[in-house]
């Protein structure tokens, strides 16, 4: 019994590391700034839709405000910069941090609720969110906070005009999002997880506490969605409530993994390698005018997923993830 | 074992139980038996802290009232939920993982898993395979092996034979009778009134929340007034 499982996983393990191998030796042969561009945002995306994954699909609650816990992790990691000159490369866990414990403070009430109910509440708290550091001058309010340019180096996150390190940022990034979801597809709390998912009732009755089991899913998700946005901060030089908080970034988080699959490991990055791209091209092709044009693809991409592969896109490769419903 | 006293409960704004008092010894199977809505499910629901109750419930000398759904399972009550409530998505193996979730760090938590494969070889069989594929009575052996998992020593069952084939139902009948002669208590509630009181220590007959009577399961099964009961007449 314990070997089928073991085996199954040790495969995943090796098949991310192949990938990983890949994903650092790849990008040293691609010269083009946009091209990198496009990596580092989806790469940063496939992370952050693997840290809703982590809430929204193994333990079944739909966030939508997890732009709120992104938000956060920038403003704290970029503020603790500013005005403490803490250097990023701490700040960026203790924004991750920050990120976790918003989590926590939402569920506290929120998870009382259930189902379409939690999330509506999301929603909310993520507007709440963004209207609170719009208006709120010690953070810079609508105007935003500059991150001040500083020696290229390790300790302050920062390398200049030099695009590849930021990629091999998140893609470390996502590597860790993607070992914590694997770790807990074997551990005890992610068969809580999927447990709670799938019938609460159930779940109760096997001694599984339902409320823990939400709080400590949403923590972790809160945790790496934060450490996601003050990286995030980090690469753009400039956050303002509208570029880090706005509520069209709770939908890009929670997209890819829709998109890709939602409860597996690899539906995230999946739907981040296609989204992100997409959404690159169609704004800069179409400009100032493209905002609504890549609304209508996401639309019409979750249409066609729905309809035609309901468990995402990671669904067309061979035999269904065993244990990923 | 088991001492409920004064049991009332409301179940969706009805009262479904009101007043009732029952009583079960260690190593004892009991059944409880009466019509749909009499009350059987809310009783179990009760007992495994699912729904608010008034009067008092004790198991092992622990005071059940108030106590959180999840650590009366802890305490030692399985329950065999109505309808089974699988985790349809999920392996046999997960299922019965799941069951072993409260066992923290306990060297001997998957224990268990071969006393199931005893009772019920066809899991071991279809191991890998997902809850949804499992036929009725294999889908009611890995929600009682799954209860088993908990390692209780009051296992709750409301109406196993539920949507199972005859013959099945003999093969979990048995199997509920091996159980407790392993030294796991049984409550039982069916609505099959023969087979239940074939393999009952005791019974209780409900009729619409209350206990109308009880006794030695052979007497009740031979008694005319049960039928009445029963019958809901």
């Amino acid at each position: 019994m314990e070997n089928f499982i073991t085996r199954r996983r040790r495969r995943e393990l090796l098949v991310a590391a192949g990938l990983l191998v890949f994903a650092i030796v790849a990008p040293m042969a691609v010269k083009d700034v946009t091209a990198l561009n496009v990596i580092i945002l989806s790469l940063l995306f496939a992370g952050l839709a693997q840290a809703w994954n982590i809430i929204g699909g193994y333990c079944g609650q739909i966030s939508l405000g997890h732009a709120v816990y992104f938000g956060m992790g920038s403003y704290v990691s970029t503020l603790l910069y500013v005005q403490a000159g803490l250097p990023p490369s701490a700040g960026i866990f203790i924004g991750g941090a920050v990120g976790g414990l918003a989590a926590l403070l939402v569920g506290w009430p929120c998870f009382r609720l259930s189902g379409h109910y939690y999330a509506i509440a999301t929603v909310v708290v993520g507007e709440i969110g963004y209207l609170l550091f719009l208006n709120w001058d010690y953070v810079g309010g609508a105007t935003g906070v500059y991150i001040p340019i500083a020696k290229p180096s390790l300790i302050n996150l920062q390398f200049g005009k030099d695009k590849l390190p930021y990629l091999y940022l998140t893609l470390a990034f996502v590597a860790a999002t993607w070992l914590a979801a694997w770790l807990i597809e074997g551990s005890r709390w992610g068969y809580a997880w999927r447990a709670v998912k799938d019938d609460v009732v159930a779940a109760r009755s096997l001694g599984v506490n339902i409320f823990a089991s939400k709080m400590a899913a949403s923590a972790i998700s809160g945790f790496f969605t934060g450490l996601g946005g003050a990286i995030y901060g980090l690469y753009v030089g400039y956050i303002d409530p509208d570029s880090v908080m706005a509520g069209h970034f709770s939908i890009l988080i929670a997209l890819p993994a829709v998109l890709g699959g939602v409860g597996t490991l690899w539906g995230p990055i999946l739907g981040a390698a296609l989204l992100i791209p997409l959404k690159e091209l169609s704004s800069s092709y179409l400009g100032g005018s493209g905002r609504g044009v890549d609304l209508m693809l996401y639309g019409a991409m979750i249409i066609i997923v729905a309809l035609a592969r309901p468990q995402g896109l990671v669904s067309l490769f061979g035999r269904r993830k065993h244990g990923a419903p | 074992m088991l001492r409920i006293d004064g049991l009332s409960a409301s179940y969706r704004g009805l009262k479904a139980l009101q007043g009732v008092t029952l009583e079960v010894a260690k190593g004892e199977i009991v059944a409880v038996v009466g019509a749909n809505g009499a009350g059987k499910s809310t009783l179990l629901k009760a007992i495994a802290g699912q729904v608010a109750i008034e009067g008092s419930i004790a198991f092992d000398g622990h005071d059940l009232r108030g106590v959180k759904a999840h650590m009366i399972t802890r305490l030692g009550v399985g329950l065999v939920p109505e309808g089974r409530r699988l985790f349809p998505r999920l392996s046999v193996e997960d299922n019965l993982r799941l069951g072993a979730y409260a066992k923290r760090g306990t060297e001997d938590r998957f224990k268990p898993l071969g006393l199931v494969f005893e009772l019920f070889p066809r899991l071991q069989e279809r191991l890998a395979q997902r809850a949804e594929t499992l036929s009725g009575g294999e889908q009611q052996m890995l929600a009682i092996g799954r209860a088993l998992m908990t390692q209780p020593r009051l296992l709750m069952l409301d109406e196993p034979s539920q949507g199972i084939m005859p013959r099945l139902v003999d093969d979990i009948l048995a199997a509920i009778t091996r159980i407790r002669a392993l030294g796991v208590t049984i409550l039982l509630v069916e609505q099959r009134l023969a087979e239940a009181l074939e393999i009952a220590d005791r019974a209780y007959v409900l009729q619409t929340g209350r206990v109308v009577m009880s006794g030695p399961a052979k007497e009740i099964a031979s008694d005319p007034a049960v039928r009445r009961a029963y019958l809901g007449m």
